[in-house]
């Protein structure tokens, strides 16, 4: 479908992004910034769902372009699914979990910069515990998508942005359990709707060797990043644009994933994904 | 000659007139005629283009420089005066903390006289259109006159030129239009309805001279957007009918121009009618219902997060809330603790065991609380890698989300 995923994101019909957390208990490693790999996702995801709560604001109002997901998987127990929040972008904005102060700078209009107080909501707080029940989430997120399909079949394709920084594992065989997650993604991705079928971008928090948006499996060289690949979407003509924007070179046949993501290609992922929030509302 | 004047407006689907940021504005006394749209993404969009509109058709000497520093004035003042108030959001605060302005497209007309000549004259910026229509066209394509800024090949999309409300930061540059009066019409629209009109040409003339009055109009850009030739935003028409009559002076003939902020009363109040109808028909159902509790209803519930046992204990302690606060809270919707509560209102004991027992189970993941600290330290003394080689052995109830999908899905 050549105009697939293209489907502008409204409060007639409104978009669906899907968060999918792992909180296994490698996420308590030190990543950047002084923070863990957990905290740093939390924070992104923070900053993500407030920007988007700030594109689709008209001053006073919220409008509900899109509903979010945010799935976590470890965390509570070994091999939880949790929904951790699961909203209208309204909702989120008329209830954060707590505020916290910070000091930006911003341009003054005359060519300098002032210091303002600017209060950020938290939506998620970090957490780090078990093992990486991938699997699992994807298919407590295929019933959600199959839900939300039922409830809205006109609208915008649902967008999943995985963040792990690991391999699926349950206490068995990570062979299994990537068989397992591989399996289940692809019956996401073949799930059709009238704008195209949803769509998995997948990002990996580490610090090997990066690998992004890769057009074919023998290009990559662990394990890592042929998995990834496996689990995630190509990249639609209608993202593509979204991908120059945040310096990803999507070529045609490009898979929305980054392997061993450093903190800024992190940051450029999720605004990718995320994208539909900003770039695709009428 | 003599002019006739038709305007209406609509928001896009599922949005209230209340949420419409397009606005227009005409003045007789000044024989001008404006129409904008503020842009969606920018920081109090409908106010900016109100005082645009308003502003530019109420001017008498007219001084662009000053009129954009009146107009930055007066939406300033308004949007402090929202920002001021108690009740102000957090988003509303930071937004502008961080100086975000209102931005919007601007279309103004006006009629002027010059040694005993009638001529007009428009200036254009951004996505809104001005189109004229000669009173004997006959070829469309050449004899329509056709005012914006946007470059030709024409692409409507969500990043038009616009006028700021703070500062110079405005974008593109303004295209203007002059020529003598004559007979025909004036067409300002905004983006989407010119987007159509562009792509309709002759048969957009025919489509609009059946409108009559603001429900014709809304029932066209309802089969229009349905149709997918109308695109789903806000939309806002004026048109300024000229008639020759040899006449020297101009005559407002007729007017039927609809007016967004009455619009917005009316909806409200139906929206007021609305619910009160439909609290009383809960309230009737709910006291029909409240004598024997079904037991599939009983089945249906499930556990749900952040319930307290005092909450739940005070809720089953408590013999009923009031009728009419429960059909409030149906109708108008609740936080999800008062759901709860309510939720087990009407549980057995035995289900509110059950509820208990998975509060047990769900604690452990709240967020930001204390974590299981063995598994904690053991994953943190082994990379990712480690993982698989983690003694921990699964928890078998653990499977399940803790939260079934329904829960979620209720809330699509």
């Amino acid at each position: 479908m050549s105009n697939s995923n293209s489907k502008q994101w409204s409060s007639a019909t409104p978009g669906y992004i899907i968060f999918l957390v792992d909180q296994s208990g490698s996420m308590n490693e030190t990543y950047a910034e002084g923070k863990t790999r957990s905290e740093f996702t939390a924070l992104v995801i923070n900053r993500t769902i407030n920007e988007l709560i700030n594109t689709n604001m008209d001053g006073e109002k919220v409008k509900d372009r899109v509903f979010i997901s945010m799935i976590g998987y470890g965390g509570s127990s070994s091999l939880a699914v949790d929904d951790i929040r699961s909203d209208y972008l309204s909702s989120f904005a008329d209830n954060p979990l707590r505020m916290e102060q910070l000091k930006k700078k911003v341009s003054d209009g005359a060519g300098g910069l002032i210091e303002i107080d600017e209060q950020m909501p938290i939506f998620i707080e970090p957490t780090a515990n078990g093992l990486t029940p991938m699997a699992d989430a994807f298919s407590f997120t295929k019933e959600l998508i199959e839900g939300w399909l039922q409830k809205k079949p006109d609208n915008p394709a649902p967008i999943i942005i995985n963040i792990s920084d690991g391999l699926p594992y349950t206490g068995d065989s990570i062979d299994t359990a990537m068989n397992n997650a591989i399996s289940v993604s692809k019956e996401i991705m073949n799930i059709n709707s009238a704008d195209g079928n949803p769509l998995i971008f997948n990002c990996h928090l580490g610090e090997g060797k990066t690998h992004s948006f890769n057009e074919n499996e023998s290009e990559l060289s662990d394990d890592q990043a042929k998995f990834l690949f496996k689990v995630s979407s190509k990249v639609p003509e209608s993202y593509k644009q979204a991908a120059v924007k945040q310096d990803f070179k999507a070529k045609p046949e490009s898979r929305g994933f980054v392997s061993n993501a450093e903190p800024e290609l992190f940051i450029q992922f999720i605004n990718f994904g995320s994208s539909g929030g900003s770039d695709k509302i009428a | 000659m003599q002019i006739s004047i038709k305007g209406y407006i609509t928001s896009k689907e599922s949005e209230l007139f209340y949420d419409c940021a397009d606005r227009y504005a005409y003045d007789k006394s000044q024989n001008k005629f404006a129409i904008s749209d503020g842009v969606s993404k920018s920081f109090f969009p409908k106010i900016w283009a109100d005082v645009l509109v308003n502003k530019w058709v109420n001017s008498k000497e007219f001084d662009e420089a000053q009129f954009i520093i009146d107009c930055q004035n007066n939406w300033l003042e308004q949007v402090t005066e929202i920002v001021n108030k108690p009740d102000a959001k957090w988003f509303t605060k930071n937004a502008f903390n961080r100086k975000e302005s209102g931005l919007a497209t601007f279309v103004g007309l006006r009629f002027y006289k010059k040694k005993k000549e009638w001529f007009w004259k428009a200036d254009a910026l951004g996505d809104s259109f001005l189109f004229f229509v000669p009173k004997k066209i006959k070829d469309f394509s050449k004899e329509c006159l056709v005012l914006s800024s946007k470059k030709e090949p024409i692409v409507f999309d969500n990043f038009p030129d616009y006028l700021s409300g703070l500062g110079n930061n405005h974008k593109g540059e303004k295209q203007i239009m002059e020529s003598p009066l004559t007979s025909g019409t004036f067409y300002l629209m905004t983006d989407a309805l010119a987007e159509w009109f562009l792509n309709e040409k002759e048969n957009a003339i025919s489509k609009i001279s059946v409108w009559e009055n603001q429900k014709d109009f809304e029932r066209f850009v309802n089969e229009e957007r349905h149709n997918e030739k109308l695109g789903n935003d806000d939309t806002a028409f004026l048109s300024i009918k000229i008639e020759e009559d040899k006449k020297d002076q101009l005559t407002y003939v007729s007017e039927d121009v609809s007016n967004i902020n009455e619009l917005v009363k009316v909806q409200q109040k139906e929206i007021e009618v609305a619910e009160k109808a439909k609290e009383k028909e809960l309230i009737l159902k709910q006291e029909n219902s409240d004598s024997e509790i079904s037991a599939e209803q009983t089945q249906q519930i499930e556990p749900v997060e952040n319930i307290l046992p005092e909450e739940v204990e005070t809720e089953i302690a408590k013999p009923k809330k009031g009728i009419i606060e429960k059909g409030k809270e149906l109708l108008f919707g609740k936080k999800e603790k008062e759901q709860s509560a309510e939720q087990v209102e009407i549980e057995t004991d035995e289900k509110i065991e059950a509820t208990e027992e998975y509060q047990e189970e769900k604690e452990p993941s709240t967020q930001g609380e204390e974590k299981n600290s063995e598994i904690q330290k053991s994953e943190k003394n082994e990379s990712k890698k480690s993982e698989p080689n983690s003694n921990k052995e699964p928890e078998p109830n653990a499977k399940t989300p803790n939260k079934p999908s329904q829960n979620i899905t209720d809330k699509f």
